[in-house]
């Protein structure tokens, strides 16, 4: 009898399910008031779950590209969602938890289900169920955005065997106009002593790699995106924050730094000096000046940013002269006399006064 | 005379005989198995899906879905009637631009002022939650369409032969056997939560404590009117939902005592038929002298020709 009943025992704590939160070092009793929570009854303390947690950043575009929603299919067709592009839109305020509100450390975003049972309700009041999270998350935005909540705007409805669960999704909305960004705005100003400040936008965001949203903060899909008509109106950036937007890079004191400018006083990096050329000219600004946001002169030997890298594996294309065969045989310091980076010494090969010349490359002087 | 001036004369009568028994009411509870529904306006998108299910599953004559997808009717509020036991309002969202959206059907109050003022008991409370309504048992009178606080009773006017009052069944034929209400069932964002009034009560005040920046702390129908069974939480006051502000007790509380008093008193028959017979006297002779001058007038014009 005893032994049975330790073999009973023993089945029963080996058939004890395994906790998948538990896997993510999460304690149970953080979300769940009950001892033993399960589907039908998850016991959960709403108030305490945690949202918002978000272990590793994702980039938009390492996301999938599509995602179809299925699991619901009855009346309507499958969704076909346009996970990419909706990732694009939220890096730019928000980012991936505005829609994936929770992640449990050391995992990747779980997908809706994971924590929506597809019952609805039915399973636990607490939480909104598969269907209801789905049209929250898309109806949030949408419905502020064009007021519309029309089903057929990403799905359609199935019609005999016409649409036969094949997912659509291909709505109205992806005719509409992308953000398309300014290439300058002038803006005129009440200050005397220089009224007009030209501001570069596609420069500034291009150049220094701004996110719309380091100027244009929370800004909802709907302001950039208006709909039926024209997109990304300037106008909804507020008067009064445009100081402060200004003012995160540049420094309050010299207000003839914007003030007064005239719109073709474009930043030319010749004027420091050390004009750009070739390769040096695609660079953004923070390649050499580092994050600062107010970038200063660099020591300008080449070492002090290609420190590293000369020998055998250095790729000679980058520097704007690729080698040709002969020349590709020769160790780095057979030219370089005078150290790594520095002018190529030609005469010591080369007795008839010949130099490099970038146009026209090795081998034809 | 007409109906309003009856009923006012008939009121003042019976106020001033049992004012003093009004104030001796009762607490109310929800029947302890009360099912209910619980509504979180700041999730509804107004997508009017409820009203298509409604009328779906309420057999009342239907347009197809699409049509329900017209926003042009949140132009006007809207009340239900005959044909539609629910709508949808759509009203300013306050302190942020947009609209929020409010549902609107039988509330199914747990002191029903509708029931306490049918005569004939055609509206009884259900041991489930659901105010239900009986035409066999409706002689017609209307008086529930009166009492009701949130003005939810509609009558088929246009029905000359049976017409019966109409309003939100709460789908008692589906909670009955398991399932839940056509609107609960169809919502996509489940905003309309079906379960045991006491535990959505707890979950709504959960919800408010969880997220204050996002409700306030109110559920509308756990006091108002001596509690409903539909309960309804939301980010701004009521009455910007096109809620009434109401007190804790049922109106049928104030309405019962005052018959109660009447007839304990037994000065209601007395008193009553002396009311009557005093409006029925003063409307005969209102119709005599209309009669009269109605007479005089044609004699006139036949006189002119
Ligand atoms: S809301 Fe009106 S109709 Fe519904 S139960 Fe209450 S009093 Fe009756
Ligand atoms: S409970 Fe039933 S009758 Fe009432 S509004 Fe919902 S669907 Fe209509
Ligand atoms: S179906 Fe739900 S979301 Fe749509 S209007 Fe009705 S209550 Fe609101």
């Amino acid at each position: 009898m005893r032994n049975a009943l330790l073999v009973l025992t023993a089945l029963i704590l080996s058939a004890a399910p395994t906790w998948a939160r538990q896997d993510q070092g999460l304690d149970c009793k953080q979300c769940h008031v009950c001892a033993q929570p399960s589907k039908a009854d998850p016991c959960l303390k709403q108030a305490a779950c945690p949202r918002h947690v978000e272990s590793t950043k994702l980039k938009a575009d390492e996301g999938p590209d599509v995602v179809i929603l299925d699991d619901l299919e009855d009346l309507y067709v499958p969704v076909r969602f346009q996970h990419r592009a909706h990732a694009r839109m939220v890096a730019m305020d928000g980012g991936c938890e505005t829609c994936h509100h929770y992640t449990p450390p050391n995992s990747d975003h779980p997908s809706c289900r994971e924590c929506h049972a597809a019952g609805g309700h039915a399973e636990s009041l607490k939480q909104t169920g598969l269907k209801g999270a789905y049209h929250r998350q898309c109806l949030g935005c949408h419905n502020d955005w064009d007021g519309e909540t029309k089903c057929a705007n990403c799905h359609e409805k199935k019609q005999g065997e016409r649409l036969g669960g094949e997912a659509t999704g291909v709505c109205e909305h992806s005719n509409y106009a992308p953000i398309e960004m300014k290439e300058l705005i002038v803006f005129s100003t009440s200050y005397a002593q220089g009224d007009v400040v030209p501001f570069h936008h596609r420069n500034h965001a291009e150049k220094y790699e701004l996110n719309c949203s380091n100027c244009h903060k929370e800004q909802s899909c709907a302001r950039c995106h208006t709909h039926g008509a024209e997109s990304h109106p300037m106008g909804e950036l507020q008067k009064v924050n445009l100081h402060d937007t200004c003012y995160q890079c540049h420094g309050k004191q010299n207000c003839s730094e914007c003030h007064g400018r005239k719109a073709t006083d474009l930043f030319d990096h010749a004027s420091t000096g050390w004009p750009l050329q070739s390769y040096h000219s695609r660079l953004q600004c923070r390649a050499c000046h580092g994050d600062a946001n107010i970038y200063v002169a660099q020591d300008r030997t080449c070492s002090s940013c290609h420190a590293q890298g000369w020998g055998a594996g250095f790729d000679h294309t980058k520097v704007g002269a690729p080698l040709d065969d002969v020349h590709g045989e020769l160790s780095c310091e057979d030219c370089h006399t005078a150290g790594m980076g520095q002018k190529p010494d030609c005469a010591g090969c080369h007795d008839d006064g010949r130099v490099y010349d970038r146009r026209r490359g090795f081998g034809q002087g | 005379m007409d109906r309003r001036d009856f009923l006012k004369t008939v009121g003042a009568v019976g106020v001033g005989i049992a004012a003093a028994d009004a104030s001796a009411s009762t607490a109310v509870h929800a029947p302890p198995d009360a099912f209910g529904v619980l509504v979180d306006t700041t999730a509804c998108i107004g997508c009017r899906k409820c009203e298509w299910a409604c009328n779906q599953v309420n057999e009342l004559p239907v347009q197809p879905l699409e049509e329900f997808e017209d926003k042009a009717v949140f132009a006007a509020m809207r009340r239900p009637d005959a044909g539609n036991f629910t709508v949808v309002n759509q009203w300013p969202r306050q302190e942020h631009e947009g609209n929020v959206w409010a549902k609107v059907q039988c509330l199914h109050c747990n002191d029903p002022a509708c029931a306490s003022a049918c005569l004939v008991s055609a509206l009884e409370k259900q041991p489930n939650g659901a105010v239900k309504y009986d035409p066999w048992r409706c002689m017609g009178c209307r008086y529930c369409m009166v009492a009701c606080p949130f003005q939810i009773p509609a009558y088929q006017y246009a029905d000359a032969l049976s017409p019966e009052v109409r309003k939100c069944t709460f789908c008692v034929e589906r909670i009955s056997a398991g399932e839940r209400p056509g609107c609960v069932e169809i919502c996509p964002v489940e905003c309309l939560i079906y379960g045991k009034r006491e535990e959505l009560l707890s979950l709504a005040h959960e919800r408010i404590g969880a997220y204050p920046d996002r409700y306030l702390d109110h559920v509308y129908g756990e006091h108002e009117v001596g509690g409903t069974s539909w309960l309804y939480i939301a980010g701004q006051p009521f009455p910007s939902l096109g809620f009434p502000e109401l007190g804790e007790q049922s109106p049928a509380r104030i309405t019962e005592n005052i018959q109660h008093g009447i007839f304990r008193r037994f000065i209601a028959p007395v008193a009553l038929y002396a009311t009557l017979a005093q409006v029925m006297w003063l409307g005969s002779r209102k119709d005599e002298v209309a009669a009269a001058a109605h007479k005089a007038e044609q004699h006139g014009e036949e006189h002119h020709e």
